[in-house]
This record gives structure tokens, C-alpha cells and sequence, in this order.
């Protein structure tokens, strides 16, 4: 082997995209922000206690009758109504606020990714059924149900909810193997009938079997459901649960449920347009004679070629969940009292806004600054990873 | 085209039942109810009102009965209830968008409070979206033309702003300043025009801010458009490539933005209805929700869903007056 020569590795679409995005000083500062506040975030609290002796929920047990203090060396962000130090509540309120943010974006992912790309490789009818589905979730206000669900299942409800797990796990096992069965009896029974039927018995076949199939799929989450919930190891399960819970976390997670419910629905449309012009390319073909499975290729083959826009759409995903977020706990409805999100922090500061400015002011800028870094960062990443796209 | 907006308004039917039947499956799903308070009332007492609001009957008829007072049934004899739209045809007496009384104002249907309720968040609505058109198309275009200028680097970073600080945060920022600093406006209450300001205000800046960066993405993309180069080379004055040609393909995914951002517009109303304490159809709907007052929240839900829908519509038809390339069949 001759010394001289060197081994040129290729520049990958990553490490372009990479370089491109560090020559963007807003994506920079913007990452800058975002891994200055996740580390202070999770080393913060602990910080604090060790150096101050101060914890988010520890309320001085005597004092002056007003226990709100401005900022000071002790409180630099100030205390709360309650005399909480403010900066200890706002880092642990971040650490609820980014989970949220970051768990609602992957349930989003994961969900909107399968659904799409399932219904865009599949195609034809069952394509059209299952985008017509995101269609119909799209037009609905779903913030009022929102709303509802998280009113009516909060407080010491979500214990009950927390009870009906197993049947609600069980629904959706069912749920995800009954589907293929069901699609591969009406495959082969029509396969069966193709040739001896005219055509309009046939389709009246074809209908009336698609809609026993459904009922019987349906029937069988039903009772699944119910069956886990009448046996004495469902009650029991059920039970163990609900009383082992802990109550603000169900809310939480309660939260994650209501909000990656609908984010997952733009995804799936992104997707699944992704997959369409890929389906018809030749490795798709490669992959097909050489033997893959369907599900090999959409998740081997094709999700990994989607994956650009699937990164932007979520890093822009992040920012607007952590907004919804913290506009349902500005209400009262999303994190509840023990623990705090940077929404409930303002919504506890607005109260006092005209005495004391600075319990609304540290939360909310926090989150304004967080907001501001993740939205520069996913522009940047679209940039980055899409030049064609790129807004000049 | 008549076909196809037909078609839309026969679908907003079936998806306004499909909300509310979730809304109503939800509210029954949970345990507890509306009359159930810390002390437990006497049986007869429960008997009773069960009885008033037809809980002891089965389930399904419950529900049948809440479908058919929120379209359309026939009115029997007994019933003296003036709500709603009533008519008599072929020999029946009908009535029709019956919403009930709401369970927590004692005394008022749920039509009469949507009635008085909307005008507030109608006019906060409107206005904040008329100002963010205003603004966020005036930026857009002028940083689109002015690509990479001060002004559009500054409207941008202004836009990018506006997009990351909630506007339960920037509202009371306002008032402090405006109101309780410089005394310039009221800090809440309804009534008279500088009531509004900061309301309109606060709900506006996030629609600015996407409208603006919306037009200048559009604007940016059709202005190296061929149709653009043909009507320059035409021989037409700038003013005109701009205003008729380049505007109307550019202000498409503006367009489009409308009907997401009507249902974020709901969203803001009940944020910024909080903070300034406007007596508008968000705040009572969030009050309802707290009150489990199960008709007034179905009523407010129904018609909601449906207003948003319609809207839909007409952003989807304006397309085809906006883009003479989109035809629906």
C-alpha cells in the first residue's frame, strides 16, 4: 500500500447538515440556551439545597405575615406566596415543563411515525380510511375536549382512570393484533371468492364481510376489556394500582395522554407524504425481492430515508406541546399542586402581579427564553437539514 | 363548486355530533356528577333530581334525548320551554337547538348565555385577528421585499419573540406597564374602547408574529415565480406585479394558517378573558367546565365546533378565488 494516499470519507447528509447548522449563530445560541437550561435544570434543585438548604415545596414554618420577598442573595429570584423559594420552584417546575415537552414530542413521533408511513406504504383503500380518520380528528376544536377530559378525569379522578389500566391495556393489545388477523381473513376469503361470483354479489360480499369483521374486532376489545375487568386478577391489578399511584403524577401523565392525543396527527400526514414518493423508488423494489417483510421495509427501509423532515417537524413540535401545556396548567387543569410547570408558576404569579412583579416575571421569562432558543434551533435544523426549502 | 361546499356543510353535521358525543362520553365516563356535593343528600332529595334531569332513566335514551335536544325533536305537550328555534309542520310541534338550562345559573337557558356571552370574545377575536393581519402582513411583505435589511432581520427576531412568550405572560407584562405603571389603560373590566387595547393587544402578537413569517416565506417563494417574471416582462409597473399577482400567491399559506389559528384564537380568548376578567363565551366555558354544568358545557362545545367548522369552509373555498391552479370538484 503506497502511503500517500488518503482515505477521503464522504460527507454524509448528517455532517453537512451539521456544519450548516453551526455556521447558523442564531441555531447556535439558541442550542447554547437549551443545553445551559437542561443541565441547570437537572442539576439545579439539588444544587441549591446543598448550597442554600432551600427546596421547591419547603415553606419556612414561622416568619413576617407576608412571606413574599424580593430577590435577594438568599432568594435570588425571590420566595413565593408561601415564602417557597422562587429559583428552586422554577428549575423543578422546567424539569416538569421540558418532560412534558420532550414525552408529548416522542409519543408524538413514535404514533404519527407508524401511522403514516403504515398508511402511506399500504396505500389504496386502507390509506384512504386511515388518513380520513387523521382528517376527522384534525377538524375537531380539540382543545374544548381538552378541557373536558382533563376537568373531568383530574383531581382524585385520575385514580379511577389509573384502575382501568389493565382493561384499557388489554383493548389495545387486542387491538393491535386483531387488526392484521382481520385484514388477512378478508384477504384470503376474497382471494377465495374472486372467480366464481358476479360482480355486484361479490362487492355486497365484500362489504358485508369487512363490516362483520369490524364487529367482531370490535366485540373482541369489548370483551377482552371486560373479561380482564370481571376476573379477580384484573380487579386486583386494578386495585395494586390505583393504590400504589401517585396522584399529581397520574395527572401528569394524564397531561402527556391528552396532548400527544392530537399532536401526533400533523406528524402522520407529514409522513406519510414522505413515504409516497419514496414507495416507488428501486431500493424499495431491492428490498421486496430480496424477501423483506412489509414491516421490514417501512421501518428498515423507508422511515430511516424520511427522516429529515420527521426531525424538523419535531424539534418544532417541542416548543408549541410545552405551550399548550403550559396553557392548560395556567388554568388549573394540567400539573396540580405538589408539583409545579413553569405555566402554573405564572398562573400562581398573576395573582400578585400589581405587589409582587417578580413571581410572575422569573417564570414566565424562563419560559419565554426556552421557547425562544427551541424555536431558533428548529428553524435552524430546517435549514440545516432541507437547503432546497430554505427561505433564502 | 356548489357541489363541493354543499357537500363540506353536510359534513360538519355528522363531525358537530361526533364532538359532542365525545364531550358527553367523557363527562358520563367519570365518576361523580353535578349534584353530588361534600355533604350526601337524602335519597328522596337524589331520587328527585335524578329524576328532573332524567338520570334514572337507561343510558342510551339519556343520550338519545340530549342528541335530539340539541337538533331537532318533537315537542311534547307538556313541555312550556321557549328556547331554541320551535316550529309546527305536518300537524307536530317541533323544536329545535334546545341547548337546556344550565345547571349551575339557575333559571337561564344555555342559548340565552352564549347569547349575551359571544359579543365580548366575538369582538376581542375579531379585532386581534384584524390586527395581526394588519401587522404581520405589512412586516411579511416589507421584509420579503427588503430581503436581508435591518428591517427584516429586526421584524423576524420581533416575530420570533412574539412566537416564544405565552400570552398569559406578556399580558400581565402589559398591564404592569400600561395600566398599573403609566396609567394608561384600565387593568381589566370591560367597558369603553381603551378596555380593549390590551386584550386585543396581548391575543394578537401570536398571530402577528406567524402571519408575518408566513407572508415573508410566501412572498419570498412566488416572487421568483415564472408568472411573476411574465407579468414584469409585460411590461406592467411594479406596483401592480406586486399588489395583483405577487400578493395573492403569497399570502396563500397565510390563508391556510386562518383555520388552525382560529382554534388557537380560542384557546387565547380563554387565557386573555382570565387575565383581564371579560365576561366572554371562554371564560364561561372554562367556568362550566370547573361547575360540570353538563348543558351549558355541551351547548358551548356544540356551538363552537360548529362555528370553527364553518370557517374552515370558508377559508377552504377562498382558496380557489386566491389560486386560480386549486379547483375542487
Amino acid at each position: 500500500m503506497a502511503e500517500n494516499v488518503e482515505i477521503v470519507k464522504g460527507a454524509s447528509l448528517w455532517s453537512d447538515a451539521w456544519k450548516r447548522l453551526l455556521k447558523n449563530k442564531l441555531a447556535v445560541f439558541g442550542m447554547i440556551v437549551l443545553a445551559f437550561m437542561v443541565v441547570i435544570v437537572i442539576v439545579g434543585p439539588w444544587l441549591i439545597r446543598v448550597t442554600t438548604g432551600y427546596t421547591a415545596d419547603f415553606i419556612p414554618a414561622q416568619g413576617d405575615l407576608i412571606k413574599s420577598f424580593p430577590p435577594s442573595r438568599e432568594h435570588p429570584f425571590g420566595t413565593d406566596e408561601a415564602g417557597r423559594d422562587l429559583l428552586a420552584r422554577v428549575l423543578q417546575g422546567g424539569r416538569i415543563s421540558l418532560t412534558v415537552g420532550i414525552i408529548s414530542t416522542l409519543v408524538s413521533l413514535i404514533v404519527g411515525v407508524s401511522y403514516g408511513a403504515i398508511a402511506g406504504y399500504l396505500g389504496g383503500r386502507i390509506d384512504n380510511v386511515m388518513m380520513r380518520l387523521v382528517d376527522i380528528i384534525y377538524a375537531i376544536p380539540y382543545i374544548l375536549i381538552v378541557i373536558v377530559l382533563l376537568q373531568v378525569f383530574g383531581g382524585n379522578n385520575v385514580l379511577v382512570l389509573v384502575g382501568w389500566l389493565p382493561q384499557i391495556l388489554a383493548g389495545v393489545a387486542v387491538t393491535v393484533v386483531g387488526i392484521p388477523v382481520a385484514v388477512s381473513i378478508y384477504r384470503w376469503a376474497i382471494e377465495r371468492m374472486e372467480f366464481s361470483l358476479g360482480e355486484i354479489a361479490f362487492n355486497l360480499i365484500k362489504a358485508f364481510l369487512g363490516v362483520a369483521l369490524a364487529a367482531a374486532l370490535i366485540g373482541a376489545v369489548w370483551g377482552t376489556a371486560s373479561l380482564v375487568a370481571s376476573t379477580a386478577a384484573g380487579s386486583w391489578l386494578s386495585g395494586k394500582y390505583s393504590a400504589n399511584v401517585n396522584q399529581g403524577l397520574s395527572q401528569i401523565f394524564l397531561l402527556f395522554f391528552a396532548l400527544g392525543l392530537v399532536s401526533w396527527l400533523t406528524m402522520a400526514r407529514v409522513v406519510r407524504g414522505q413515504i409516497l414518493s419514496l414507495k416507488n423508488q428501486e431500493f424499495v423494489l431491492a428490498a421486496k425481492a430480496t424477501g423483506v417483510s412489509t414491516f421490514g421495509i417501512i421501518f428498515r427501509h423507508l422511515v430511516p430515508n424520511a427522516l429529515g423532515p420527521v426531525i424538523v417537524y419535531a424539534t418544532l413540535t417541542v416548543p408549541s406541546v410545552m405551550l399548550t401545556e403550559a396553557f392548560l396548567s395556567f388554568l388549573g387543569l394540567g400539573v396540580q399542586a405538589p408539583y409545579a410547570s413553569w405555566g402554573s408558576l405564572a398562573a400562581d404569579g398573576i395573582k400578585n402581579i400589581a405587589i409582587f412583579p417578580w413571581q410572575l416575571i422569573f417564570p414566565g421569562v424562563t419560559m419565554a427564553l426556552t421557547l425562544f432558543s427551541l424555536n431558533f434551533l428548529g428553524d435552524g435544523i430546517r435549514d440545516a437539514l432541507d437547503p432546497q426549502t430554505r427561505k433564502f | 363548486m356548489l357541489n363541493f361546499i354543499l357537500h363540506r356543510l353536510l359534513i360538519i353535521i355528522p363531525m358537530a355530533l361526533l364532538v359532542v358525543t365525545l364531550t358527553w362520553g367523557l363527562i358520563r365516563l367519570a365518576p361523580g356528577n353535578f349534584y353530588s356535593t361534600e355533604k350526601k343528600l337524602p335519597a328522596a332529595v337524589e331520587a328527585n333530581i335524578k329524576k328532573k334531569y332524567g338520570l334514572d332513566q337507561p343510558v342510551w335514551k339519556q343520550y338519545l334525548l340530549m342528541l335530539g335536544n340539541i337538533t331537532c325533536r318533537t315537542k311534547s305537550a307538556d313541555e312550556t320551554t321557549t328556547n331554541g328555534v320551535q316550529f309546527s309542520a305536518a300537524g307536530y310541534d317541533f323544536k329545535c337547538f334546545d341547548f337546556g338550562d344550565s345547571l349551575r345559573y339557575q333559571g337561564q337557558s344555555v342559548n340565552e348565555i352564549i347569547r349575551r356571552h359571544l359579543p365580548y370574545s366575538a369582538t376581542i377575536g375579531l379585532l386581534a385577528y384584524l390586527l395581526a393581519l394588519a401587522l404581520g402582513l405589512t412586516a411579511g411583505i416589507v421584509a420579503a421585499l427588503k430581503q436581508n435589511s435591518a428591517f427584516d432581520y429586526g421584524s423576524m427576531a420581533l416575530a420570533m419573540l412574539g412566537l416564544s412568550v405565552p400570552n398569559f405572560v406578556l399580558g400581565p407584562i402589559l398591564v404592569l406597564c400600561f395600566a398599573l405603571g403609566l396609567y394608561i389603560f384600565p387593568p381589566a373590566r370591560w367597558g369603553g374602547v381603551l378596555s380593549i387595547v390590551l386584550p386585543v393587544i396581548t391575543l394578537s402578537a401570536i398571530y402577528a408574529a406567524y402571519i408575518a413569517r408566513l407572508t415573508r416565506a410566501g412572498m419570498l417563494e412566488v416572487m421568483r415565480s415564472d408568472y411573476i417574471r411574465t407579468a414584469r416582462a409585460k411590461g406592467l409597473d411594479e406596483t401592480t406585479v406586486l399588489l395583483k399577482h405577487a400578493l395573492r400567491g403569497g399570502i396563500i399559506p397565510v390563508v391556510s394558517f386562518t383555520g388552525p389559528a382560529l382554534a388557537a384564537l380560542l384557546a387565547g380568548t380563554v387565557v386573555v378573558e382570565r387575565v383581564f376578567s371579560i365576561p366572554g363565551l371562554g371564560n364561561i366555558f372554562v367556568q362550566s367546565v370547573f361547575n360540570r354544568d353538563e348543558p351549558l358545557i355541551l351547548g358551548v362545545v356544540a356551538f363552537l365546533s360548529i362555528l370553527i367548522m364553518i370557517f374552515n369552509l370558508i377559508v377552504d373555498i377562498s382558496y380557489g378565488f386566491l389560486d386560480p391552479r386549486i379547483r375542487y370538484e
